[in-house]
Protein backbone atom coordinates (compact mmCIF):
# COMPACT_ATOMS: atom_id res chain seq x y z
CA UNK A 1 0.00 0.00 0.00
CA UNK A 2 2.79 2.42 0.74
CA UNK A 3 3.16 5.17 3.27
CA UNK A 4 0.34 7.49 4.30
CA UNK A 5 0.28 10.91 2.67
CA UNK A 6 -0.42 12.31 6.13
CA UNK A 7 -1.90 11.57 9.53
CA UNK A 8 -4.84 13.80 10.30
CA UNK A 9 -6.57 14.27 13.64
CA UNK A 10 -10.32 13.80 13.60
CA UNK A 11 -10.74 17.33 14.96
CA UNK A 12 -9.25 18.70 11.74
CA UNK A 13 -11.78 16.84 9.60
CA UNK A 14 -15.21 18.15 8.70
CA UNK A 15 -18.48 16.22 8.86
CA UNK A 16 -20.66 15.94 5.77
CA UNK A 17 -24.24 15.49 6.93
CA UNK A 18 -25.57 14.31 3.57
CA UNK A 19 -22.95 11.73 2.78
CA UNK A 20 -22.42 10.98 6.47
CA UNK A 21 -18.67 10.94 6.25
CA UNK A 22 -15.81 12.84 7.82
CA UNK A 23 -13.75 14.48 5.13
CA UNK A 24 -10.47 16.29 4.62
CA UNK A 25 -9.12 17.85 1.42
CA UNK A 26 -6.82 15.84 -0.77
CA UNK A 27 -4.06 17.68 -2.67
CA UNK A 28 -5.61 16.51 -5.94
CA UNK A 29 -8.71 18.61 -5.27
CA UNK A 30 -11.02 15.79 -4.20
CA UNK A 31 -11.29 14.77 -0.56
CA UNK A 32 -10.43 11.93 1.77
CA UNK A 33 -13.57 10.40 3.25
CA UNK A 34 -14.25 8.02 6.11
CA UNK A 35 -17.53 6.98 7.69
CA UNK A 36 -18.31 6.63 11.39
CA UNK A 37 -18.91 2.95 10.84
CA UNK A 38 -15.39 2.53 9.56
CA UNK A 39 -14.06 4.39 12.59
CA UNK A 40 -16.11 2.18 14.89
CA UNK A 41 -14.58 -0.88 13.24
CA UNK A 42 -11.12 0.43 14.04
CA UNK A 43 -10.50 1.21 10.39
CA UNK A 44 -8.52 4.40 10.35
CA UNK A 45 -7.57 4.81 6.69
CA UNK A 46 -9.41 7.48 4.74
CA UNK A 47 -9.16 7.16 0.99
CA UNK A 48 -9.49 9.61 -1.87
CA UNK A 49 -11.71 8.52 -4.77
CA UNK A 50 -9.58 10.38 -7.33
CA UNK A 51 -6.02 9.37 -6.54
CA UNK A 52 -3.83 6.89 -4.74
CA UNK A 53 -3.21 8.97 -1.62
CA UNK A 54 -4.50 7.83 1.75
CA UNK A 55 -4.41 9.33 5.21
CA UNK A 56 -4.53 7.81 8.65
CA UNK A 57 -7.13 9.33 10.92
CA UNK A 58 -6.00 9.97 14.48
CA UNK A 59 -8.93 9.57 16.85
CA UNK A 60 -10.10 7.87 20.03
CA UNK A 61 -11.94 4.67 19.01
CA UNK A 62 -13.95 4.77 22.23
CA UNK A 63 -15.80 7.81 20.94
CA UNK A 64 -17.20 5.84 18.05
CA UNK A 65 -17.98 2.47 19.58
CA UNK A 66 -21.74 2.70 19.59
CA UNK A 67 -22.61 3.40 15.95
CA UNK A 68 -24.07 2.21 13.22
CA UNK A 69 -27.37 4.06 13.12
CA UNK A 70 -27.08 7.40 14.87
CA UNK A 71 -30.82 8.09 15.37
CA UNK A 72 -31.73 4.65 16.67
CA UNK A 73 -28.73 4.67 18.98
CA UNK A 74 -29.67 8.05 20.44
CA UNK A 75 -33.29 7.17 21.27
CA UNK A 76 -32.24 3.79 22.69
CA UNK A 77 -29.73 5.50 24.92
CA UNK A 78 -32.36 7.83 26.37
CA UNK A 79 -34.88 5.11 27.26
CA UNK A 80 -32.09 2.95 28.66
CA UNK A 81 -31.09 5.71 31.05
CA UNK A 82 -34.51 6.22 32.66
CA UNK A 83 -35.08 2.50 33.12
CA UNK A 84 -31.64 2.09 34.60
CA UNK A 85 -32.15 4.64 37.34
CA UNK A 86 -35.47 3.29 38.59
CA UNK A 87 -34.02 -0.19 38.57
CA UNK A 88 -31.22 0.95 40.84
CA UNK A 89 -33.63 2.30 43.47
CA UNK A 90 -35.66 -0.87 43.51
CA UNK A 91 -32.55 -2.99 43.62
CA UNK A 92 -31.49 -1.39 46.91
CA UNK A 93 -34.93 -1.97 48.38
CA UNK A 94 -34.87 -5.62 47.31
CA UNK A 95 -31.53 -6.19 49.05
CA UNK A 96 -32.80 -4.70 52.33
CA UNK A 97 -35.98 -6.73 52.34
CA UNK A 98 -34.49 -9.92 51.08
CA UNK A 99 -37.83 -11.11 49.84
CA UNK A 100 -39.00 -12.06 46.46
CA UNK A 101 -42.14 -10.26 45.69
CA UNK A 102 -44.33 -9.62 42.73
CA UNK A 103 -44.04 -5.94 43.22
CA UNK A 104 -43.68 -4.17 39.93
CA UNK A 105 -40.84 -1.66 39.77
CA UNK A 106 -42.22 1.79 40.12
CA UNK A 107 -40.91 4.44 37.81
CA UNK A 108 -39.40 7.10 40.04
CA UNK A 109 -39.21 10.59 38.57
CA UNK A 110 -35.66 11.71 38.77
CA UNK A 111 -34.55 15.31 38.55
CA UNK A 112 -32.10 15.90 35.74
CA UNK B 1 -19.58 31.95 -0.80
CA UNK B 2 -19.09 28.27 -0.23
CA UNK B 3 -18.52 25.89 2.64
CA UNK B 4 -18.39 27.00 6.23
CA UNK B 5 -17.08 23.86 7.94
CA UNK B 6 -14.16 25.73 9.51
CA UNK B 7 -15.79 29.08 9.74
CA UNK B 8 -14.17 29.90 6.41
CA UNK B 9 -17.00 32.21 5.40
CA UNK B 10 -15.97 34.54 8.20
CA UNK B 11 -19.52 35.50 9.08
CA UNK B 12 -20.10 33.39 12.16
CA UNK B 13 -22.22 30.30 12.51
CA UNK B 14 -24.99 30.06 9.94
CA UNK B 15 -26.37 26.66 10.86
CA UNK B 16 -30.06 26.81 11.54
CA UNK B 17 -30.32 30.48 10.70
CA UNK B 18 -32.61 30.28 7.70
CA UNK B 19 -31.68 29.24 4.21
CA UNK B 20 -28.16 29.68 2.97
CA UNK B 21 -27.61 32.76 0.89
CA UNK B 22 -25.58 32.69 -2.31
CA UNK B 23 -23.06 35.13 -0.87
CA UNK B 24 -22.23 36.89 2.37
CA UNK B 25 -20.30 40.02 3.29
CA UNK B 26 -17.54 39.61 5.83
CA UNK B 27 -17.48 42.33 8.45
CA UNK B 28 -13.86 43.49 8.45
CA UNK B 29 -14.59 46.98 9.79
CA UNK B 30 -16.39 45.55 12.79
CA UNK B 31 -13.50 43.26 13.59
CA UNK B 32 -11.03 46.15 13.48
CA UNK B 33 -13.27 48.29 15.67
CA UNK B 34 -13.39 45.51 18.24
CA UNK B 35 -9.65 45.06 18.13
CA UNK B 36 -8.90 48.77 18.34
CA UNK B 37 -10.82 49.26 21.55
CA UNK B 38 -14.48 49.12 20.73
CA UNK B 39 -15.72 52.55 19.91
CA UNK B 40 -13.46 53.38 17.02
CA UNK B 41 -15.18 53.49 13.65
CA UNK B 42 -13.13 53.27 10.50
CA UNK B 43 -13.41 56.03 7.95
CA UNK B 44 -12.11 54.06 5.05
CA UNK B 45 -11.00 50.53 4.53
CA UNK B 46 -8.65 49.40 1.82
CA UNK B 47 -8.03 45.73 1.27
CA UNK B 48 -4.41 45.28 0.25
CA UNK B 49 -4.53 41.56 -0.20
CA UNK B 50 -6.74 38.54 0.30
CA UNK B 51 -4.93 35.25 0.75
CA UNK B 52 -6.50 31.85 1.03
CA UNK B 53 -5.48 28.39 2.09
CA UNK B 54 -7.45 25.14 2.17
CA UNK B 55 -9.07 25.99 5.52
CA UNK B 56 -8.24 29.52 6.48
CA UNK B 57 -8.10 33.02 5.08
CA UNK B 58 -5.90 36.04 5.85
CA UNK B 59 -6.52 39.59 4.70
CA UNK B 60 -4.24 42.56 4.85
CA UNK B 61 -6.09 45.85 5.17
CA UNK B 62 -5.26 49.50 5.57
CA UNK B 63 -7.86 51.21 7.69
CA UNK B 64 -8.33 54.91 8.22
CA UNK B 65 -9.43 55.22 11.80
CA UNK B 66 -11.61 57.97 13.15
CA UNK B 67 -8.72 59.71 14.87
CA UNK B 68 -7.05 60.22 11.52
CA UNK B 69 -4.29 57.61 11.53
CA UNK B 70 -4.08 55.01 8.81
CA UNK B 71 -2.93 51.66 10.10
CA UNK B 72 -2.22 48.28 8.63
CA UNK B 73 -4.09 45.32 10.05
CA UNK B 74 -3.70 41.64 9.37
CA UNK B 75 -6.88 39.69 10.03
CA UNK B 76 -7.81 36.10 9.53
CA UNK B 77 -10.58 33.58 9.98
CA UNK B 78 -11.12 29.87 9.45
CA UNK B 79 -9.19 26.94 10.89
CA UNK B 80 -7.06 28.07 13.81
CA UNK B 81 -6.35 25.00 15.89
CA UNK B 82 -2.70 24.80 14.94
CA UNK B 83 -1.98 28.44 15.59
CA UNK B 84 -2.09 29.41 11.93
CA UNK B 85 -4.06 32.54 12.81
CA UNK B 86 -2.08 33.37 15.91
CA UNK B 87 -3.21 33.03 19.48
CA UNK B 88 -5.08 35.56 21.55
CA UNK B 89 -3.53 36.30 24.91
CA UNK B 90 -6.68 35.34 26.78
CA UNK B 91 -6.41 31.77 25.56
CA UNK B 92 -3.59 29.37 26.03
CA UNK B 93 -4.60 27.38 22.99
CA UNK B 94 -6.39 28.60 19.89
CA UNK B 95 -9.90 27.31 19.19
CA UNK B 96 -10.77 24.87 16.44
CA UNK B 97 -11.56 27.77 14.16
CA UNK B 98 -12.51 31.42 14.13
CA UNK B 99 -15.74 32.02 12.31
CA UNK B 100 -15.40 35.80 12.21
CA UNK B 101 -12.32 37.89 11.42
CA UNK B 102 -9.75 38.24 14.19
CA UNK B 103 -6.48 40.12 14.25
CA UNK B 104 -3.68 37.66 13.58
CA UNK B 105 -2.06 37.86 16.95
CA UNK B 106 1.50 36.66 17.12
CA UNK B 107 4.65 38.21 18.56
CA UNK B 108 6.54 37.47 15.41
CA UNK B 109 4.00 39.07 13.13
CA UNK B 110 3.79 42.21 15.23
CA UNK B 111 7.47 42.97 15.51
CA UNK B 112 8.79 42.65 11.99
CA UNK B 113 7.16 45.65 10.37
CA UNK B 114 5.10 46.02 7.18
CA UNK B 115 4.03 42.82 5.49
CA UNK B 116 4.46 42.61 1.72
CA UNK B 117 3.27 39.08 1.02
CA UNK B 118 1.26 36.38 2.77
CA UNK B 119 1.01 32.75 1.80
CA UNK B 120 -1.09 29.99 3.32
CA UNK B 121 -0.55 26.26 3.62
CA UNK B 122 -2.86 23.66 5.05
CA UNK B 123 -2.11 24.43 8.69
CA UNK B 124 0.39 27.28 8.57
CA UNK B 125 0.75 30.85 7.38
CA UNK B 126 3.92 32.51 6.10
CA UNK B 127 4.61 36.26 5.99
CA UNK B 128 7.13 38.22 3.95
CA UNK B 129 8.13 41.64 5.23
CA UNK B 130 9.37 44.75 3.48
CA UNK B 131 12.69 44.16 5.24
CA UNK B 132 13.14 40.88 3.37
CA UNK B 133 12.54 38.79 6.47
CA UNK B 134 10.12 35.90 6.68
CA UNK B 135 8.12 34.45 9.52
CA UNK B 136 5.72 31.57 9.84
CA UNK B 137 3.03 30.60 12.32
CA UNK B 138 0.95 27.50 12.73
CA UNK B 139 1.79 23.84 12.54
CA UNK B 140 5.43 22.81 12.28
CA UNK B 141 4.60 19.14 12.16
CA UNK B 142 6.33 18.68 8.82
CA UNK B 143 9.04 21.22 9.44
CA UNK B 144 7.24 23.75 7.30
CA UNK B 145 8.26 26.62 9.61
CA UNK B 146 11.82 25.51 10.20
CA UNK B 147 14.50 28.11 9.80
CA UNK B 148 12.22 30.78 8.34
CA UNK B 149 13.26 33.32 10.94
CA UNK B 150 16.89 33.09 9.81
CA UNK B 151 16.17 34.26 6.26
CA UNK B 152 17.19 37.65 4.91
CA UNK B 153 16.84 39.42 1.61
CA UNK B 154 13.86 37.37 0.46
CA UNK B 155 11.84 38.66 -2.49
CA UNK B 156 8.98 36.19 -2.73
CA UNK B 157 7.37 33.43 -0.72
CA UNK B 158 4.97 30.62 -1.45
CA UNK B 159 3.39 27.74 0.40
CA UNK B 160 2.39 24.29 -0.61
CA UNK B 161 0.05 22.52 1.76
CA UNK B 162 2.87 21.31 3.98
CA UNK B 163 5.87 23.32 2.89
CA UNK B 164 7.21 26.86 2.69
CA UNK B 165 9.31 28.32 -0.10
CA UNK B 166 11.34 31.52 -0.14
CA UNK B 167 12.97 33.00 -3.23
CA UNK B 168 15.90 35.37 -3.20
CA UNK B 169 18.09 37.19 -5.63
CA UNK B 170 21.33 36.72 -3.81
CA UNK B 171 23.55 39.30 -5.47
CA UNK B 172 23.85 41.95 -8.14
CA UNK B 173 24.48 39.33 -10.79
CA UNK B 174 20.90 38.21 -10.34
CA UNK B 175 21.87 34.82 -9.00
CA UNK B 176 18.74 33.46 -7.50
CA UNK B 177 17.94 30.82 -4.96
CA UNK B 178 14.76 29.11 -3.86
CA UNK B 179 14.87 27.75 -0.33
CA UNK B 180 12.45 25.10 0.75
CA UNK B 181 11.40 23.48 3.98
CA UNK B 182 8.59 21.14 4.93
CA UNK B 183 7.25 17.82 3.78
CA UNK B 184 9.31 15.87 1.28
CA UNK B 185 7.30 12.68 0.87
CA UNK B 186 6.66 13.50 -2.80
CA UNK B 187 9.87 15.33 -3.56
CA UNK B 188 8.40 18.73 -2.78
CA UNK B 189 11.70 20.08 -1.46
CA UNK B 190 13.31 19.78 -4.85
CA UNK B 191 16.56 18.33 -3.64
CA UNK B 192 18.11 15.00 -2.77
CA UNK B 193 17.75 15.02 0.98
CA UNK B 194 20.63 13.62 2.94
CA UNK B 195 19.31 13.82 6.48
CA UNK B 196 15.95 12.60 7.71
CA UNK B 197 15.15 15.93 9.33
CA UNK B 198 13.78 18.61 7.12
CA UNK B 199 15.89 21.75 7.02
CA UNK B 200 15.64 24.99 5.12
CA UNK B 201 17.90 24.42 2.13
CA UNK B 202 18.08 25.47 -1.52
CA UNK B 203 16.20 23.70 -4.24
CA UNK B 204 18.74 22.02 -6.52
CA UNK B 205 18.26 23.44 -9.98
CA UNK B 206 20.45 21.72 -12.58
CA UNK B 207 21.66 24.97 -14.13
CA UNK B 208 23.99 27.76 -13.14
CA UNK B 209 21.80 30.35 -11.52
CA UNK B 210 23.67 33.26 -13.12
CA UNK B 211 21.89 32.59 -16.40
CA UNK B 212 18.41 32.21 -14.97
CA UNK B 213 16.44 34.98 -13.35
CA UNK B 214 13.42 33.94 -11.30
CA UNK B 215 10.31 35.72 -12.47
CA UNK B 216 7.61 33.87 -10.54
CA UNK B 217 7.28 31.17 -7.91
CA UNK B 218 3.98 29.26 -8.05
CA UNK B 219 3.10 26.72 -5.37
CA UNK B 220 0.43 24.13 -5.89
CA UNK B 221 -0.96 21.78 -3.26
CA UNK B 222 2.09 19.51 -3.32
CA UNK B 223 4.16 20.68 -6.29
CA UNK B 224 5.99 23.86 -7.23
CA UNK B 225 6.59 25.69 -10.50
CA UNK B 226 9.14 28.40 -11.27
CA UNK B 227 9.15 30.73 -14.24
CA UNK B 228 12.63 31.84 -15.25
CA UNK B 229 13.96 34.34 -17.78
CA UNK B 230 17.30 33.37 -19.24
CA UNK B 231 19.88 36.06 -19.71
CA UNK B 232 22.01 34.05 -22.12
CA UNK B 233 19.45 33.37 -24.85
CA UNK B 234 16.42 35.40 -23.77
CA UNK B 235 14.22 32.33 -23.42
CA UNK B 236 11.51 31.92 -20.80
CA UNK B 237 11.52 28.58 -19.03
CA UNK B 238 9.20 26.83 -16.59
CA UNK B 239 10.74 24.37 -14.17
CA UNK B 240 8.84 22.25 -11.66
CA UNK B 241 9.13 19.51 -9.09
CA UNK B 242 7.13 17.60 -6.45
CA UNK B 243 4.01 15.47 -6.61
CA UNK B 244 3.17 14.29 -10.08
CA UNK B 245 0.44 11.69 -9.69
CA UNK B 246 -1.86 13.57 -12.02
CA UNK B 247 0.76 14.22 -14.65
CA UNK B 248 0.91 17.84 -13.61
CA UNK B 249 4.67 18.10 -14.16
CA UNK B 250 4.48 17.30 -17.86
CA UNK B 251 6.95 14.45 -17.69
CA UNK B 252 4.75 12.04 -19.65
CA UNK B 253 4.51 9.82 -16.57
CA UNK B 254 3.04 10.03 -13.08
CA UNK B 255 6.29 9.50 -11.20
CA UNK B 256 6.99 12.16 -8.58
CA UNK B 257 9.81 14.54 -9.43
CA UNK B 258 12.42 14.97 -6.71
CA UNK B 259 14.67 17.58 -8.38
CA UNK B 260 13.48 20.20 -10.84
CA UNK B 261 12.68 19.29 -14.41
CA UNK B 262 11.85 21.66 -17.22
CA UNK B 263 8.20 21.72 -18.20
CA UNK B 264 8.39 24.41 -20.86
CA UNK B 265 9.72 24.72 -23.51
CA UNK B 266 9.28 21.03 -24.18
CA UNK B 267 12.35 18.82 -24.11
CA UNK B 268 13.11 18.88 -27.77
CA UNK B 269 13.69 22.60 -28.18
CA UNK B 270 15.47 25.29 -26.23
CA UNK B 271 13.66 28.29 -27.58
CA UNK B 272 10.10 28.11 -28.69
CA UNK B 273 7.70 30.35 -30.55
CA UNK B 274 5.23 30.09 -27.67
CA UNK B 275 6.91 31.96 -24.91
CA UNK B 276 5.91 31.31 -21.31
CA UNK B 277 4.76 34.48 -19.64
CA UNK B 278 3.04 33.29 -16.48
CA UNK B 279 2.52 30.17 -14.36
CA UNK B 280 0.04 28.97 -11.78
CA UNK B 281 -0.15 25.76 -9.81
CA UNK B 282 -3.29 24.23 -8.29
CA UNK B 283 -4.34 20.89 -6.81
CA UNK B 284 -2.49 18.44 -9.01
CA UNK B 285 -2.73 20.90 -11.91
CA UNK B 286 -0.27 23.26 -13.59
CA UNK B 287 -0.97 26.19 -15.85
CA UNK B 288 1.37 28.01 -18.18
CA UNK B 289 0.32 31.09 -20.12
CA UNK B 290 2.22 31.59 -23.33
CA UNK B 291 2.40 34.29 -25.94
CA UNK B 292 3.23 33.75 -29.52
CA UNK B 293 5.46 36.16 -31.41
CA UNK B 294 3.56 37.59 -34.33
CA UNK B 295 6.56 37.89 -36.64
Amino acid sequence: MGAYYDEVEIEDMAWDEQKRVYHYPCPCGDRFEISRKQLANYEDIATCPSCSLVIRVVYDPLDYEDEPDDEAAASDAESDESEGESDLDNFEDALEHLTISDEQPRAVPVEA
Amino acid sequence: MGANDYGNLGIGDIKGKGTARPSYAVDIAGAIATAAGGSVVTKSLHVNGLHTGPHHVVVSVRAQLQDGEAQMFTLGWGAARHGQLGVHSAQRRPPLFYSTPQIVNSNVVRELGPITAISLGNQHTAFLYATGHVSGIGSDRKGQLRGLETLEGINAIGCTWNGTYAARHTDLNGRCEVLATGSNNKGQLGRTVITADSTLDPVQFPFASETHRLVKLACGSEHVLCLFMRSDNGAAEVWGWGWNEHGNLATGSTEDVATPLRLWPPDTVDICASRAVDVWAGCGTSWIATEQDIT
